[in-house]
């Protein structure tokens, strides 16, 4: 024969072979078909609920940047003694600022006014120190400066150019622009005047205003809905959450136990179940926390199998005047249909590391950390390798599948929290933990790990 | 397309692990079927792919050229049509990894040197190489099973 008698030969004979598989292919497709799917689908919910998290922490993080504009009203309270600073707001816009909506003038004279009169500042001010600190007291002269809205911004620690263009000086020859000097200090712990190296046309150095004096400084306002937590250096959090949950199971086996793996994935599939726990929080340097307790997931599987060969023997034994005697004998043959709800439980120490971000009402919390095993539970069936079903229950006698208990866990956990009152708060904590060894015993040819997924619903209460 | 992966595989429960996962890229990758071509077409290059990938990380031994040419080993003709479809494949199978897939998709398949050279990450040169050691070893084999055909027969 020549070569190409010989492909010929082995094509037309193999090329179109028809053969049968193994039946277990099929059901094996069908269920790796499914766990794609499932598997794609918690892909996609999870980089969803990351990037919601991404944005929302954006969102956070853009809206609390910014220092925390203090209103004037709240912050600051001016007595001058003798000289005045009269300041009013007029509506006038200037589209150069971004902070101020309203624009406004500013009167700054040497007019003595009564002591003891209250100047409320209407605008947001963020560096009244700074006002403070830059400026050099210097005798009052009688010069009234009319200021725009841009001096609101000086104050409020914005650019310098803007006041240039807006200032309007009466004795425009006059190089050194001064204020009251018997105003005082002002006082506050807020932050500066950033860096600027002109004023109204004038170098720093030229620059000389006099100190500002405030009696009564008020922080900010507290939000009296949330607890403070710059008041303590530590606080602690006592959590109780409860709520649903699905675990993710992942089976491996070689390749010569791949038949016993795919009968076991044709006959077990998830189902949802639970989680529920306390936990102790420790807050500590104000955002962060330390956080254990006790913390009890389950796993639901249903175990469905259809054994083909079933075969029971019934005896049932009569006593009469002591003794026993066999009343019946009764044989049942034929397809037995067998449906269990297995169910594995873990209750854990979990201790995780947080950090705590908070605005207004809410915040959320990100935590990470491990989780240790103390009680393992299990209870239900699955087919042994021997092809019957099993029943692993402790106690059952008839099959040790699992271990007695599966060590740490690696687990991560998101919370968003809203407060009730100030020391009560509910909470939605979305979760995930991996099971870091396998739950099944080395023995068994197949390898099962889980990993659980869910949500805490609960309440925190501060103590 | 068992029987393809039978052709590729070690052995049946080989075969039957790459069927599976061969259809699950099938029923997965439903959407990217074009209409240019029998379905069957497109689903055996699957199969044949899935097949390719199963032992890839076993390279073949790079092998010089020049056993186009070797002497041509005579078999009869009934040789091949004396035996069934499981002893051909099984004589495929105990083939050496590279003859066996260069021999499987060039001569069963159909496709060229180059196409298969390209699919498997070797030279055409060394397709052709492959090709023409295979067909020995097959021959060989052939020309066994005809003399115990003979003596059977003879008997």
């Amino acid at each position: 024969m020549k070569n190409e008698e010989i492909d010929k030969a082995f094509r037309e004979r193999l090329h179109d072979t028809q053969e049968q598989p193994p039946a277990f292919v099929w059901p094996a497709v069908e269920s790796e078909i499914r766990e794609r799917k499932r598997r794609k689908a918690l892909i996609f919910w999870l980089m969803g609920g990351g990037l919601a998290v991404f944005a929302l922490g954006g969102w956070y993080f853009r809206n609390a940047q910014p220092a925390p504009l203090v209103h004037a009203q709240e912050a600051l309270v001016i007595y001058p003694e003798s000289n005045q600073i009269n300041i009013s707001t007029t509506s006038t816009s200037n589209p150069t600022q971004s902070q101020s909506k309203n624009s406004e003038s500013i009167v700054a004279s040497t007019t003595p006014i009564s002591s003891g009169r209250k100047h409320n500042l209407e605008k947001p001010y963020q560096s009244i120190e700074s006002v403070n600190a830059a400026f050099t007291p210097a005798p009052a002269p009688e010069t009234t400066v009319m200021y725009s809205k841009g001096m609101v911004d000086v104050l409020g620690a914005n650019t310098l150019s803007t006041i240039q263009d807006q200032a309007i000086i009466p004795d425009g020859n006059t190089t050194t622009a001064q204020w009251p000097t018997s105003l005082g200090s002002i006082r506050s712990d807020l932050t500066i005047l950033p860096q600027r190296t002109t004023f109204l046309g004038l170098e720093k150095d030229q620059i000389q205003f006099p100190a500002i004096d405030l009696p009564i400084i008020k922080k900010r306002k507290i939000n009296k809905a949330c607890y403070d937590f710059s008041k303590v250096p530590f606080a602690w959090l006592l959590d109780a959450y409860v709520g649903p949950s699905l675990s993710r199971k992942s089976l491996r086996a070689a390749p010569d136990d791949r038949p016993y793996l795919n009968q076991r994935l044709n006959t077990e599939s998830q189902d949802w179940s639970f989680n529920a726990g306390v936990r102790a929080s420790l807050v500590f340097n104000r955002h962060f926390l330390l956080r254990t307790g006790l913390h009890y997931d389950q796993a639901v599987e249903t175990f469905e199998f259809i054994d083909p060969n079933f075969v029971k023997y019934n005896i049932v034994v009569s006593v009469s005047n002591g003794m026993q005697k066999i009343d019946t004998i009764s044989i049942e043959y034929g397809a037995n249909y067998l449906k269990t709800y297995n169910r594995l439980g873990w209750l854990d120490v979990p201790l995780q590391l947080g950090i705590e971000l908070r605005r207004g009402h809410g915040g959320i919390s990100i935590n990470s950390g491990v989780s240790l095993n103390i009680l393992f539970w299990k209870r239900g069936a699955v087919l042994a390798p021997d092809g019957n079903a099993a029943y692993f229950t402790p106690g059952s006698g008839t099959y040790d599948l699992y271990q007695k208990r599966v060590g740490l866990s690696a687990l991560g956990s998101i919370q968003w929290f809203y407060h009730l009152s100030p020391r009560l708060r509910v909470f939605a904590e979305p979760y995930y933990r991996q099971i870091l060894r396998s739950v099944s015993l080395p023995s068994h040819p197949v390898t099962q790990e889980y990993g659980i997924g869910g949500v805490r619903l609960g309440l925190t209460k501060i103590l | 397309m068992f029987g393809v992966c039978l052709r590729y595989a070690r052995s049946r429960d080989d075969a039957a692990d790459m069927l599976q996962e061969g259809f699950v890229k099938v029923f997965t990758k439903l959407d990217q079927f074009q209409f240019q071509g029998s379905f069957e077409g497109w689903v055996r290059r699957i199969m044949i792919h899935t097949a390719l990938r199963a032992y890839q990380r076993q390279r073949f031994d790079q092998e010089i050229s020049g056993y186009e040419h070797m002497p041509e080993v005579s078999v009869h003709p009934d040789a091949i049509s004396n035996l069934s479809e499981s002893e051909l494949i099984g004589m495929i199978n105990r083939l050496p990894e590279g003859y066996k897939t260069v021999f499987n998709l060039v001569a069963i398949e159909g496709f060229s040197h180059a196409e298969a050279g390209e699919m498997l990450g070797i030279q055409e040169s060394t397709s052709r190489s492959q090709l023409t050691k295979a067909r020995k070893l097959l021959c060989e084999q052939l020309k066994k099973e005809t003399q115990i055909f003979s003596l059977i027969q003879a008997i």
